[in-house]
């Protein structure tokens, strides 16, 4: 008896060293950051006249619809919404169109190659990023992402090698794992660099010392003294993925020299209606953060924690010097169709904790405060796009033919993809209980593949959109 | 949503981009949509052009802010 616990004994304190050993030589373990634009020195600010990208045309690309601006959103919801995503822009790729360009040329086009700017959250941030690398990468992403078991290859990576890193590391965290298998078995090791200038990307996750958005900008990673083209597109994702519990915050290095932002005449202005504008109050608390360079370090979690379905990103272009806000005074083409379209993949499973007098327990309750309330915040997005969207024409109806800016604008389009509008309830009902997490079976997907290009094709603007097409 | 039009002092006809914030966004003497009302930074993409600070407000598409920009 003796014996055995002082078997037990030496096999603990065996563990004990063992684990005593691996801290050592771990601990200080770093990740793979953000790389600091040393050498490269921050850009001048682009010159005003002589940037056409910043109109929101893209001159160099004469296969351009220049009458029509379309952007889409994809929210999260783990595979489901890369599935959800995936399906619905190749239903937009079959939706064919002709447009004549100015120069009387006739281009056939479809919806989908129209795409001016793409939002993703969470899983929706992969397939937002797949759609950007190229018509090539739908089929890979399908096969690599869509269609594969990550739950499994993550638990793998983490039970194994860089994962019992992970473990003893302060700075390289569980999310760094699962980074850098987006970034090697998804991504290819592609960074940034490789995305055109159309359609734009707009990934984004959660500043969580802000409670803000954090987009993968250009700009933002230029306020952190650092260069967004070295940074790997799977990181990115992974830093928009990262639910809380789950998996870790991923952490960006915020380098120096702090910015002189009085030289920011969009700052500058900002700061000058942040009394009556909380919006811009929030962009001067971010800007202000940043250029302080004793946040050495900016924690990213989840993208959804603060927007899970990328409709800040669509409204924002409707501020000033915003997309859709140049784009409308760009006179040389007025717009003609501005399609905004909103693929929400999320879920609503019964919650029946009413029917109890125990009080929810932790998973509920996690639930309600990070799913359920973040979806009632979003649609109300969507409500400020309609509005939005009202204004626009409204402005039309006002002025009819005399601004030249507004001659031709048709009454915006708001597309929805939304398990919510499945109009058979037992259809409906098996969609919303569809699963958030990083695996599908073959099932799931096929059931996914059906409902979606009918929910796109039927809802009512897309209706009226492909009769005006077809005009 | 606000609404202006910008023009050349003294030279209503020339025709030249409008900066807002620094960035160009239209053209003078034709109507600009901007966003949300409040403090813009103004000027014309040509030689000596003055920036003003305008506060933007109350404007719609019909009655928009007109603004004169010095470029003497």
């Amino acid at each position: 008896m003796k014996r055995t616990w002082r078997n037990i004994l030496f096999v603990c304190l065996a563990l004990a060293g063992i684990a005593l050993l691996l801290w050592i030589v771990f601990h200080n373990y770093s990740p793979r950051y953000n790389q600091p634009l040393e050498g490269k020195g921050p850009k001048p600010p682009a010159q005003p006249s002589d940037d056409p990208a910043a109109r929101g045309m893209w001159p160099d690309q004469p296969e351009q619809d220049d009458s029509a601006l379309v952007m889409v959103a994809i929210s999260g919801g783990g595979t489901r919404a890369a599935a959800v995503g995936w399906q619905a822009l190749e239903t937009m790729r079959a939706i064919k169109y002709r447009f004549i360009k100015t120069d009387g040329k006739i281009v056939e086009s479809n919806l989908a190659d129209q795409i001016d700017l793409v939002a993703g959250i969470s899983g929706g941030a992969f397939i937002a990023t797949a759609w950007c690398l190229g018509n090539d990468e739908m089929a890979r992403f399908r096969k690599r992402f869509v269609e594969r078991d990550i739950q499994w290859a993550l638990a793998r990576d983490l039970l194994t090698g860089k994962g019992i890193i992970a473990a003893f590391s302060t700075p390289y965290a569980r999310i760094n794992v699962a980074a850098e298998l987006y970034d090697r078995e998804v991504f290819d090791g592609r960074t940034f660099a490789v995305l055109p200038a159309r359609p734009v990307l707009r990934l984004h996750a959660t500043n969580l010392a802000l409670g803000q958005r954090f987009t993968f900008t250009r700009e933002t990673f230029a306020s952190l003294s650092s260069d967004l083209n070295d940074y790997p597109l799977g990181y990115a994702c992974a830093a928009s993925s990262a639910f809380p519990i789950l998996l870790d915050p991923l952490t960006l290095r915020n380098y120096p020299p702090s910015l002189n932002l009085a030289d920011d005449l969009t700052y500058v202005s900002d700061k000058q209606n942040a009394r009556e504008d909380l919006n811009k109050a929030l962009h001067v608390k971010t800007r202000d953060y940043y250029n302080d360079k004793s946040n050495q370090y900016i924690h990213l979690a989840d993208g959804g924690l603060v927007d899970n379905q990328g409709l800040q990103s669509v409204l924002d272009e409707f501020e000033t010097n915003g997309l859709i806000n140049k784009r409308i005074n760009y006179m040389v083409s007025p717009l003609r169709r501005l399609i905004i379209v909103n693929i929400n993949a999320g879920v609503a499973p019964p919650n029946n904790s009413g029917r109890s007098a125990a009080p929810p327990g932790l998973p509920s309750v996690v639930e309600s405060t990070m799913v359920t309330s973040m979806d009632v915040l979003s649609a109300r997005r969507w409500m400020d796009i309609k509005t939005r969207c009202q204004q626009l024409f409204s402005a039309k109806i006002d002025v009819g033919g005399t601004a030249r800016s507004y001659a031709e604008l048709q009454e915006p389009y708001r597309i929805e993809v939304n398990f919510r509008n499945i109009a058979d309830a037992e259809t409906r009902r098996k969609a919303m209980e569809l699963p958030t997490s990083f695996k599908l079976t073959s099932e799931q997907l096929e059931f996914i593949d059906k409902i979606v290009p009918e929910l796109l094709k039927e809802d009512p603007e897309m209706v009226h959109l492909r009769a005006e097409l077809e005009k | 949503m606000e609404f202006i039009v910008v023009r050349v002092k003294n030279q209503p006809g020339v025709q030249a981009g409008v900066l807002i914030n620094g960035q160009r966004n239209g053209t003078t003497g034709a109507l600009i949509t901007l966003g949300d009302p409040g403090w813009v930074f103004i000027s014309v993409d040509l030689p000596n052009c003055r920036q003003q600070s305008v506060n933007v407000t109350n404007t719609t598409a019909t009655h928009p802010m007109e603004i004169e920009i010095d470029c003497g």
